[in-house]
C-alpha cells in the first residue's frame, strides 16, 4: 500500500455525512409497497376462486330451477297454436303436454300434436317458450298444418361429429341407429389424458438479495418440458365441468456463465490420490443452494461469487485455469423440478358448436418427487446434486383455453393451451422468491360415459 | 453487537420504529462509503437506499456472527458494484500498463487536503477505476478478492489501481499543487 492510498485511506475509511431525509423516506415507502405486494398473487388466486365459485353456483342454481318447472327433461312440453290469428298480440294456444313421451323414441322428423288444454300467451312470453324448447333437443318453429297454423316443437337435427361429416354414408350405416343421442348432457362422466410439451422458467418476485432478480434473470434461462396426466371429469350442468386428475411435470431452469472445467490432473493420477482433486462446492442461485462434490473445476464467470468452493485441503478458487491441465468443458447446469400434480379445474365452455371452446381455470397441489441438479456436457447428463430446501408442497393457478372436437360419437380431441403459475415460492429459505411458472399446449382425447 | 440484537430482531418482525433506529444508527456512516463509490450524491442517495431496503429484507439471513456493520457495509459495497455491473461500462476501460510513481510530493499535498475534496477526487474516477482503488485501497480488499468481486483478471485489478493512483496523483497537482504550496 502507498502512502497516498494510506492517505486516502485515513481520511475516508471511516467518513461519515448525514444523507438527506427524503432517503429514509423512500425507503419506507419501498418496504409499504412490498408488504401488500406480496399477498398480490394470493389475491389473484382467491379472486379467481371466489368468481369460479360463484359461477358454479349461479349455474348450480338456474338448472335447478328448469328442473323444477319443468320435471324431467325428457317430457316434453309442447305448443300448438289453435287460432289462426297469427299476427295479433294476443295468442291462443292450447298447451299440449306429452307426459312420458320419449324423446328418444320419436321419429328424427316427426313431429306431435296433442290437444289438451287452451291457455293464452302473451307474445313476448313466446320467447320465454322457445328457450325453454331450447333447453330440450327440440326446436320450435311455426308450421302451417292441415290449414291450422301451429307452432311445432321439432328434434333438433343431431349434433354431428366431425367423423360424421366427413364421412356421411358410412357413420350413418354404422353409427346413428345405435347411437341416437340427443344431448350431450346426457353424459356426465368423462376421462381422458393429456400431454404437453411446455416452456417452463420461473418468475422473481421483488429484488430482496444481495444479488437480485435483475442479476439472476440475466444469467438464467428457461428450459423446455414436458407435462402429461389422466383426467376425469363431471359435468353438472351443460356447459360447467369439473375436473381432476394426476398430472406429471417436469419444471426447471438453466444456469448460465459458470464455466465448468475438466481437471486432467484428476484423470493421470493413481486411483488412491484421485480423492484430493475432488473438491465440494457449494452454488447459490434464485431457486437456492447447491451441494455437490465433484473432480471437475467450477468457476463463476460473473462478479458475484455464486460458486464456492468449501474445501478446506484445496488451493480453492486459486486455481490457475489458465494452465493446460485443465480443459474447459461445453457444459451445461441445469435445476430440474419434478412434481405430481393433483389439480381442480373448472371449465366453462363459451362456445358449443362442433368444436367447443373451454375457458380453464384452477388450482393444483403438486408434489415434489424429483429434486436433481444435471450438468450436461457432450453427450451425457450427470446428476450432481440438488436444490437444497425446496418446498416438498407447492400449489399452482392455472388458466388456459382449451378445443374440443369430437372425432367418434363420445371420444373427443383436445388442444388446450394454458400457463400454470406456483403461488408460492419454490424455496422459503431462499433470498430471492422464486416463483416457477410453465406454459405448455396440452393435447388429449377423452371419452365420455 | 448484543445491543443490536434486540433492534434487528424487531425489524425482521416488521416494525417500522425499529428499522428507523436501524436506519439512524448506521446511515451517516453508510452513506460515507456510498458517496466512494458513486459518481455524484444523488447515485450515492440510490445506493444506500437500494443498500438499506436489501438489508432489511435480508436481516433474517444474518447470523449474529460476525460484525453486523461490517454485513451492513458489504451490502452496501455489493449494491454499488451491482449498480455499476448494470450499467455495462464499467468494463468498458482500456487497459493501461500502470508504473508505480516514487513521487512524494503529491502524497505530502494529500495529507493536507480536506475530506470532501478527496471524496471529489475518487468521484471524479471512471468507474472501474473507482472501484478498484475504493475496494483495495480504502477497504482492503485483496487483488485476488477484487478480481473474483468485479469478474476482472488480477493483472487487470493491479493495473486498474497504479492508472486510478496516477490520475489522483495529476488532479491533486492540477487542482491543489500551487494552491497548497503557495500556502
Amino acid at each position: 500500500m502507498s502512502n497516498m492510498d494510506q492517505d486516502f485511506r485515513n481520511k475516508l475509511k471511516n467518513y461519515q455525512q448525514t444523507p438527506p431525509d427524503e432517503v429514509w423516506e423512500n425507503i419506507e415507502q419501498k418496504l409499504d409497497a412490498r408488504k401488500t405486494s406480496g399477498f398480490l398473487f394470493y389475491k389473484i388466486a382467491a379472486s379467481i376462486a371466489i368468481i369460479s365459485f360463484i359461477a358454479s353456483l349461479y349455474f348450480y342454481l338456474n338448472r335447478t330451477s328448469y328442473q323444477y318447472k319443468y320435471g324431467n327433461n325428457q317430457v316434453l312440453t309442447e305448443i300448438i297454436k289453435e287460432n289462426k290469428q297469427l299476427n295479433s298480440n294476443k295468442l291462443n294456444y292450447t298447451e299440449v303436454s306429452i307426459a312420458d313421451h320419449h324423446p328418444t323414441e320419436e321419429q328424427v322428423d316427426g313431429s306431435v300434436f296433442l290437444h289438451e288444454k287452451e291457455i293464452s300467451i302473451e307474445n313476448d312470453q313466446l320467447y320465454n317458450l322457445e328457450k325453454i324448447a331450447s333447453l330440450m333437443p327440440l326446436s320450435v318453429s311455426i308450421e302451417n298444418q292441415n290449414n291450422n297454423s301451429a307452432i311445432v316443437v321439432k328434434k333438433k337435427p343431431q349434433k354431428q361429429s366431425l367423423f360424421a361429416e366427413i364421412f356421411p354414408e358410412f357413420y350413418s350405416k354404422n353409427f346413428t341407429k345405435n347411437n341416437i343421442n340427443y344431448t350431450k348432457a346426457n353424459k356426465n362422466w368423462m376421462i381422458g389424458g393429456a400431454f404437453a410439451p411446455a416452456y417452463s422458467y420461473r418468475h422473481l418476485t421483488e429484488t430482496n438479495a444481495i444479488a437480485g432478480a435483475n442479476y439472476y434473470n440475466n444469467i438464467e434461462s428457461a428450459v423446455f418440458t414436458y407435462s402429461g396426466g389422466i383426467n376425469v371429469q363431471y359435468k353438472p350442468q351443460k356447459r360447467l365441468s369439473v375436473q381432476t386428475g394426476i398430472y406429471y411435470s417436469s419444471m426447471g431452469q438453466d444456469m448460465e456463465h459458470i464455466s465448468v472445467y475438466a481437471n486432467n490432473i484428476y484423470n493421470l493420477m493413481d486411483e488412491k490420490y484421485r480423492d484430493r482433486y475432488i473438491s465440494t462446492y457449494n452454488i447459490v442461485n434464485s431457486a437456492g443452494e447447491i451441494n455437490f462434490n465433484s473432480s471437475l473445476v467450477y468457476f463463476d464467470e460473473t462478479a458475484t461469487a455464486r460458486v464456492e468452493n468449501l474445501s478446506d485441503t484445496k488451493n480453492k478458487s486459486s486455481y490457475d485455469l489458465s494452465d493446460p491441465v485443465f480443459n474447459k468443458l461445453n457444459a451445461n447446469i441445469r435445476q430440474s423440478f419434478e412434481y405430481i400434480e393433483v389439480p381442480l379445474i373448472i371449465r366453462y365452455k363459451i362456445i358449443d358448436k362442433i368444436i367447443d371452446i373451454n375457458l380453464i381455470g384452477g388450482l393444483g397441489a403438486n408434489f415434489l418427487v424429483g429434486n436433481n441438479v444435471y450438468l450436461m456436457y457432450e453427450n451425457s447428463k450427470d446428476v450432481i446434486g440438488k436444490t437444497n430446501g425446496v418446498n416438498d408442497i407447492n400449489y399452482s393457478g392455472s388458466l388456459g383455453f382449451g378445443l374440443e372436437y369430437p372425432i367418434l360419437n363420445s371420444v373427443n380431441i383436445l388442444i388446450e393451451p394454458s400457463i400454470k403459475y406456483y403461488l408460492n415460492p419454490i424455496n422459503a429459505n431462499s433470498a430471492v422468491e422464486s416463483h416457477p411458472y410453465s406454459i405448455g399446449i396440452y393435447t388429449g382425447v377423452s371419452y365420455s360415459f | 453487537m448484543d445491543n443490536y440484537i434486540e433492534i434487528i430482531k424487531a425489524c425482521i418482525k416488521g416494525d417500522r420504529k425499529a428499522q428507523k433506529q436501524l436506519y439512524q444508527l448506521f446511515a451517516d456512516k453508510m452513506f460515507g462509503v456510498c458517496l466512494r463509490y458513486a459518481d455524484n450524491v444523488d447515485e450515492a442517495k440510490d445506493i444506500l437506499q437500494d443498500g438499506f431496503i436489501k438489508v432489511f429484507l435480508n436481516l433474517k439471513q444474518f447470523n449474529y456472527k460476525g460484525s453486523f456493520e461490517g454485513w451492513v457495509r458489504r451490502i452496501m459495497v455489493n449494491t454499488a458494484l451491482e449498480k455499476f455491473r448494470d450499467k455495462s461500462y464499467l468494463f468498458a476501460v482500456n487497459m493501461e500498463q500502470g508504473y508505480e510513481s516514487k513521487d512524494s510530493e503529491y502524497d505530502h499535498i494529500l495529507s493536507e487536503l480536506a475530506v470532501q475534496d478527496l471524496l471529489k477526487l475518487i468521484q471524479e474516477l471512471s468507474p472501474q477505476y473507482r472501484m478498484v482503488f475504493n475496494l483495495y485501497a480504502i477497504e482492503g480488499y485483496s487483488h485476488k478478492e477484487i478480481c473474483e468481486m468485479l469478474n476482472i483478471k488480477e493483472g487487470t485489478s493491479k493495473s486498474n489501481l497504479s492508472r486510478a493512483r496516477e490520475i489522483l496523483k495529476e488532479k491533486v497537482k492540477k487542482y491543489y499543487g500551487i494552491k497548497i504550496k503557495s500556502i
